[in-house]
């Protein structure tokens, strides 16, 4: 009973917060440093899960979604990484679950294009109603679409905490695996930092990124003081050179 | 016939509307239904007694339109001024010319906003605002998504409020106001001196990678012994790679792959194949671990 309840719970989240991805209102509790910590209250481990959601949140730091190239499903992927996390009962670390993260983003992004596939039924049902101009007819199929949204979040986290603890809980894994896991979460940010490299980085700019990575390597400053050192630099810099128009940039496609 | 005006009401309904741009996104027409949605109110206050109108300006909006969503609200508000005073026409005046630029504009504005918005919005801005979140939550702080949350939605909710009145009352003429100012240009700059600073302390903060490679010299070295004799001994003298690398400046490792996977990305290696080499590196430290004792990452 206790888990069904907990399962509940940890579906209501998940399907919430992946509501929030294309549902409406971009509030951002989708992001993982949102998830991971409302999912690790739920379940029980706060910690865990603000340790997860981080974890997560900067792989997917620079990962937007470009005309029809759907991002892989960073919400979905730590909801189901901290619940797994959380019910394993300390077998799955936080940066194990980070990889399993990694890897479950994918599989997640599969079920958010079903969904965009299947909007286009309820485009061609709201075009008969635009063509005798019955437009509660046209935006009555936003009805229909919004909860899909819901449901893709809650439905897999449901079945994982219902059913997946008693896999989950306790699970031991060869040393090895335990190893690989723990290295790769603890690496995989990487990617996320490259990424917004590439995309912010211009070759005026790269001093600003020396100035960040000196501040914290080797003054230890922590991310907020130096965002303030930032927000200053930037005033300085733009009020001073950088405000003449760049030539026009190619923009550049994120592909998953 | 009474003017039909567009009340602070009306706005308000566009308004909140407007942020189900996404609700009904699918791979043929995109955003089309959200943007129509965010009419249904005031649609039927202006043509509600115009069948005919009615249905030209639903068949206009079933169009394809796709943005990034901060920038729906403007458009918006365009469409709202244009759509007004094709309501406001009266039954003898020819309304094609109004009507065409309706989604003229929607067309010449999306493509646009679309790179300024992907590029400043979920490049630059949300980035910053989720990563210095991300920092305190990783630092074990609650108060970090909660920093997160209130940073972005101050911005989201009112960057949508006020662009949507702007563009109502600018009209047509924005395009080319925007253009020719250079805002967007220092606005875009200011972020990426930010966002750059901020990527530095997390490349040194956030990557956990370090060397267990450690090499032992045996040599001889004279000690005194407690009585004061002058002895040779044995000494073993064993040095970490890591150690040495801090002593230089600390985060040399996480510096480098940073920098290694976004050359990779430069080159046109995909998120997916940069996540595998990872994994990949990964597993092979950890396997040559396991077998030679070597902990080439850790």
């Amino acid at each position: 009973m206790g888990n069904i309840l907990q399962a509940i719970i940890a579906a209501l989240i998940a399907g919430i917060c992946e509501w929030d991805v294309y549902g409406g209102f971009h509030t951002q509790i989708c992001r993982p440093v949102v998830v991971g910590p409302l999912m690790g209250l739920a379940l029980g481990d706060l910690s865990l899960g603000l340790t997860i959601g981080a974890g997560l949140e900067f792989v997917f730091l620079g990962v937007i979604s470009v005309g029809a190239a759907i991002p892989p499903d960073a919400t979905s992927a730590t909801a189901l990484a901290t619940a797994v996390a959380c019910v394993s009962n300390g077998a799955i670390n936080a940066n194990q679950a980070v990889t399993l993260g990694v890897a479950l983003a994918s599989v997640a992004q599969m079920l958010q294009m079903l969904i965009w596939t299947v909007n286009i039924t309820w485009m061609h049902q709201a075009d008969k109603s635009a063509a005798v101009g019955d437009i509660d007819g046209v935006c009555k199929w936003m009805y229909v679409s919004l909860p899909l949204w819901f449901l893709q979040g809650a439905i897999p986290a449901f079945l994982l905490v219902a059913f997946g603890q008693d896999l989950v809980a306790g699970i031991v894994l060869p040393g090895w695996l335990s190893d690989w896991l723990t290295l790769a979460g603890g690496m995989i940010g990487a990617v996320g930092f490259a990424m917004l490299f590439v995309l912010m980085n211009k070759p005026k700019l790269t001093p600003f990124f020396m100035i960040g990575f000196v501040l914290a390597a080797a003054l230890g400053m922590g991310l907020v003081p130096t965002a303030v050192l930032g927000l200053a630099a930037a005033l300085l810099y733009v009020n001073n050179e950088g405000g003449q128009a760049a030539p026009e940039k190619k923009r550049r496609s994120r592909e998953a | 016939m009474a003017e039909k005006k567009i009340t602070q009401s009306d706005i308000n309904s566009v308004y909140w509307r407007s942020f189900f741009d996404m609700g009904c996104i699918n791979y043929e027409r995109f955003q089309t239904l959200g943007y129509i949605f965010a009419f249904q109110k005031v649609f039927k206050k202006l043509y509600g007694d115009d069948k005919e109108k009615m249905t030209r300006a639903c068949l206009r909006h079933m169009e394809m339109f796709n943005t990034m969503p901060l920038f729906i609200p403007v458009i918006q508000g365009t469409t709202l001024a244009l759509e007004e005073k094709i309501a406001n026409a009266g039954p003898d005046e020819d309304t094609t010319e109004l009507e065409d630029s309706v989604n003229n504009i929607k067309v010449g504005l999306m493509g646009p906003f679309a790179g300024i918005g992907d590029s400043l919005g979920w490049g630059t801005i949300r980035p910053i605002v989720c990563s210095i979140g991300a920092s305190m939550a990783a630092s074990g702080s609650v108060a970090g998504p909660i920093v997160t949350l209130v940073l972005w939605n101050v911005f989201n909710f009112a960057f949508r409020y006020y662009t949507l009145v702007y563009g109502y009352k600018a009209g047509t003429s924005m395009l080319s106001t925007i253009k020719s100012s250079n805002i967007v240009e220092k606005i875009s700059t200011g972020a990426s001196v930010l966002g750059l600073m901020i990527l530095g302390v997390l490349t040194a903060a956030w990557v956990s990678l370090k060397t267990g490679i450690t090499f032992s010299v045996t040599g001889t070295a004279l000690e005194t012994a407690a009585d004061g004799t002058v002895q040779e001994v044995e000494k073993v003298i064993t040095t970490s790679i890591q150690d040495e690398l801090d002593k230089l400046i600390p985060g040399i490792l996480p510096l480098c792959l940073v920098m290694f996977l976004a050359q990779l990305m430069k080159k046109g290696w995909t998120t997916t194949k940069l996540i595998v080499l990872v994994f990949g590196i990964a597993l092979a430290s950890t396997l040559i671990a396991m077998f030679t004792g070597v902990k080439i990452f850790m």
